[in-house]
């Protein structure tokens, strides 16, 4: 109790450091992504529509990408950023901008396997009456996309929370340096460590929080669908 | 005169269509009747282009001048999109005032600013005939347009088609018999995939 206490003053004076790490993860997880989000939709639209000769092998192959495990990407992007890797002139190893990279990686195939079957419903049943009149082109994706709009929001709360919880890759490739590259849950991980049960438990109640808020508003676009 | 040839369609083995050629007099309306199952959906979209037959070729239907006709489709259950009611009508074309005749002809002023996909199942077959009524086409195919409305919108809609189908061929698909005699010039009976007459 005397820790939850403690922990619940920390986040309401504002504690420097809570706020920092905050600021990172927020930086991270908003990024990622939106950036998931603008490649993937797409990406999802077209699979789910479109037919072309290797469509199977991307969809199997996306289903794969969906699957891997968090480490297993922390493990490619860094080496692909360390010292000897091929992208290590770009300096992205304990960055934000690195750890970015490595949740769109994590989190693009979701966005693009949770669309796609979606499409593939939806196309169907508006197609003939889109065709009948002649609706083609960039209008008809306008439309799909309209149609999409409560799915695509979903699908972006979805990609944030699954980028707000995620360890894994961003400790291996931000290496949860303090005021840099530390997210609330390398954090909690680090504190954990330490013994500092309150900064911990602080970080915990704010990544509840913010999990009861994404899904409320997820609830409220469901009811209004 | 429309000359349609040719026209097959298998599914898994099964052929549901096998049509050697028929034709339709320009200008006239022709209702399609038949049970379920005897391949009028299939034959409809066929001609319209949304099927592809047996032959791999997409149809285009000419008329005797070689000129290619400009054919539309309204399916069964149109798709209403979640937008309000002069948007989804607005889709065919930029044609505000045609957009209110069309409300007004069908009666709809009521629905106005509301979103579509909460209108009944007889008030969005309005909208979706109101919508492609919205051009005008060569060929125009109608699958099942007032099979979910009351008797009077019915009768009304019926009415809104044969003014509209003046100096077009209209295509009819209708389970409705006794609208058939109001509505159609000449009837085509469809049973397991072949006319019968």
């Amino acid at each position: 109790m005397k820790i939850l206490g403690d922990a619940c003053n920390l986040i309401l004076k504002m504690d420097k450091t809570l706020m920092d790490i905050l600021s990172v993860t927020f930086r991270m997880a908003i990024s990622s992504s939106v950036i998931s989000l603008i490649i993937g939709v797409p990406i999802g639209i077209i699979y789910g529509y479109k037919n072309f000769k290797i469509k199977n092998f991307f969809i199997i192959l996306n289903r794969t990408l969906m699957g891997m495990p968090p480490v297993v990407c922390g493990l490619l992007c860094y080496l692909m950023f360390s010292g000897v890797g091929p992208l290590r002139h770009l300096r992205l190893l304990y960055t934000v901008e690195g750890m970015i990279i490595a949740q769109v990686l994590l989190i693009t195939p979701i966005v693009i396997g949770t669309m796609e079957p979606f499409i593939k419903k939806l196309y169907p049943e508006m197609n003939d009456t889109v065709e009948g009149i002649h609706i083609s082109g960039v209008k008809k994706i306008f439309l799909l996309i309209n149609e999409s709009k409560y799915e695509i929001v979903s699908v972006y709360l979805f990609a944030l929370s699954r980028a707000l919880a995620e360890v894994g890759a961003v400790s291996m490739v931000g290496g949860a340096i303090i005021f840099k590259t530390n997210v609330m849950t390398t954090a909690i991980m680090n504190y954990t460590n330490m013994g500092d049960f309150n900064m911990a438990m602080a970080l915990g109640i704010i990544l509840m929080l913010i999990s009861l808020v994404v899904n409320i508003i997820a609830n409220i676009l469901q009811s209004s669908t | 005169m429309i000359n349609i040839r040719n026209i097959k369609k298998t599914y898994n083995n099964q052929v549901v269509l096998d049509i050697e050629n028929f034709s339709l007099e320009e200008g006239k309306i022709y209702a399609i009747i038949g049970p379920n199952g005897s391949g009028k959906s299939t034959l409809a979209k066929i001609i319209a282009g949304l099927l592809i037959d047996d032959s791999g070729i997409k149809k285009k239907i000419i008329d005797n001048s070689g000129k290619i006709l400009d054919v539309s489709y309204l399916p069964q259950k149109p798709y209403i999109f979640d937008l309000s009611l002069e948007k989804n009508l607005l889709l065919n074309g930029n044609d505000k005032e045609k957009c209110d005749e069309m409300i007004k002809k069908f009666d709809i002023g009521y629905l106005r600013g509301k979103n579509a996909k909460k209108f009944s199942g007889g008030e969005q077959q309005k909208m979706g005939l109101a919508r492609l009524m919205m051009k005008d086409y060569d060929l125009v195919i109608l699958d099942e347009p007032t099979s979910a409305m009351d008797e009077i919108s019915k009768t009304r809609a019926i009415d809104i088609i044969k003014e509209y189908a003046k100096n077009k061929t209209l295509i009819m698909i209708t389970h409705d018999l006794s609208k058939v005699n109001d509505i159609a010039d000449y009837t085509i009976r469809l049973e397991c995939g072949k006319i019968i007459c």
